[in-house]
């Protein structure tokens, strides 16, 4: 996890990002941020959203198909324990 | 359906990630690269990617547009499906790029709004059994089953929800004469008049001290006094013996309600006690439906039983 809003890459292909006016390569833009730490907290409550423009398509913020699930999951163990919650309140479990 | 729910997570994962979309590594051809590196010798390193056939994306997958192309179309739909569900709105896969049929179950996540939640209730487990805030969710609980005509629950809940306020607050609390006055309008309904109207006694005697003490009338003080005039006229009292049944109660208090209240009071428990042809007209039906509530309560009764 880090703190920094971006990192600035230079590609492995020579002018991948495409040439600057001056003749050089142009690096490439790596947006990063505190995404580990808020992944939980808009799972587990539901927020929705994401860190990045395509959330959780992003390996940043899945990086797997393991944290994908746990995402998964993780979004819906609140309110599908929520319904055996009622049946516990009203004695109907 | 446990087995059946870890084998499909197993199976998702097992084939989504085993055989990853060859679009996201394919290279028409082998490239090598010069990479900078401190521990190699000439302090350069030679990184190759390698030729992948068959490009750019592994259409054996199906339709991929505006997919999660790393982990494959399954993950994507079953996170649609409970992304809506659940309404939490984290996007993996675009809803917008699932095929018709596949999208339906979104959609109807969507309309639906709620289909698992409500997460407003879990005071319970946050405060411990005996928060004041726990009472309120009995309360509102409680009210949901007596519209619901489970009335026996209800007042099971009501009178919970009164203990716990008046073991935290004291009988004198507002929250007490509003747990009183709840509980007293289900005893009505029920045709337990007479231990409605001694509590709803208890609960004037609250609204009243409160408004004495703090010199301005309280809020709830006059529903409380037209629920209570209403349940005298529901008794057969007459008007006359309404007003100076509130007077006497308010008397101790030096509460005066004003001769424009009582006036209109004294006219509601009238039209309450001459019931106008509306109200003959809807007695009537009561009583011819009745057969019928009896019988659906009888059925709901007999499905709820475990």
């Amino acid at each position: 996890m880090t703190f920094n809003s971006d990192y600035q890459v230079s590609t492995l292909e020579p002018g991948a990002m495409g040439t600057a006016d001056n003749g050089l390569a142009k690096l490439q833009t790596i947006v990063t941020g505190p995404v580990a730490v808020t992944m939980p907290m808009e799972q587990l409550g539901t927020n929705g959203g994401g860190f990045f423009g395509m959330n959780f398509a992003h390996p940043y913020q899945s990086p797997t198909a393991v944290t994908n699930f746990l995402a998964c999951f993780a979004m819906m163990v609140f309110p599908f324990s929520l319904v055996l919650m009622y049946g516990r309140m009203l004695n109907r479990l | 359906m446990m087995v059946l729910f870890i084998g499909t997570v197993v199976w998702a994962i097992y084939f989504d990630t085993m055989k990853p979309n060859p679009g996201l590594t394919a290279h028409p051809a082998g490239q090598t690269y010069e990479v900078p590196s401190a521990s190699a010798p000439g302090g350069k390193r030679q990184v190759t990617i390698p030729a992948v056939a068959g490009l750019p994306v592994d259409q054996h997958l199906g339709n991929l547009e505006g997919k999660e192309l790393r982990f494959g179309t399954s993950a994507g739909a079953a996170w649609g499906a409970i992304t809506t569900d659940v309404t939490c709105g984290a996007i993996n896969a675009e809803q917008d790029s699932l095929n018709p049929l596949a999208g339906l179950s979104p959609m109807v996540g969507v309309w639906l709004n709620c289909i698992f939640g409500g997460k407003g209730a879990i005071d319970e487990q946050s405060f411990g059994s005996h928060h004041p805030r726990v009472a309120t969710n009995l309360n509102n609980l409680a009210l949901l089953l007596k519209s619901t005509d489970r009335l026996e629950e209800a007042e099971a809940l009501y009178r919970r929800a009164l203990a716990i306020d008046e073991q935290n607050f004291g009988s004198d609390h507002p929250n007490v004469g509003s747990d009183l006055n709840n509980l007293a309008a289900l005893l009505e309904a029920t045709d337990r008049l007479d231990e409605a109207e001694q509590l709803m006694r208890l609960m004037l005697g609250v609204f009243l001290r409160s408004s004495a003490s703090t010199g301005r009338q309280d809020p709830f003080l006059k529903t409380g006094v037209r629920n209570y005039a209403a349940l005298l006229a529901d008794m057969g009292r007459s008007p006359a013996q309404i007003i100076s049944r509130l007077t006497d109660l308010a008397r101790p208090f030096g509460i005066n309600f004003g001769s424009g209240a009582l006036s209109e009071i004294a006219r509601q428990s009238q039209k309450r006690r001459t019931a106008p042809w509306s109200s003959v007209l809807s007695g009537y039906f009561t009583t011819l439906t009745s057969p019928f509530r009896k019988v659906a309560a009888l059925l709901a009764r007999k499905n709820r039983a475990p």
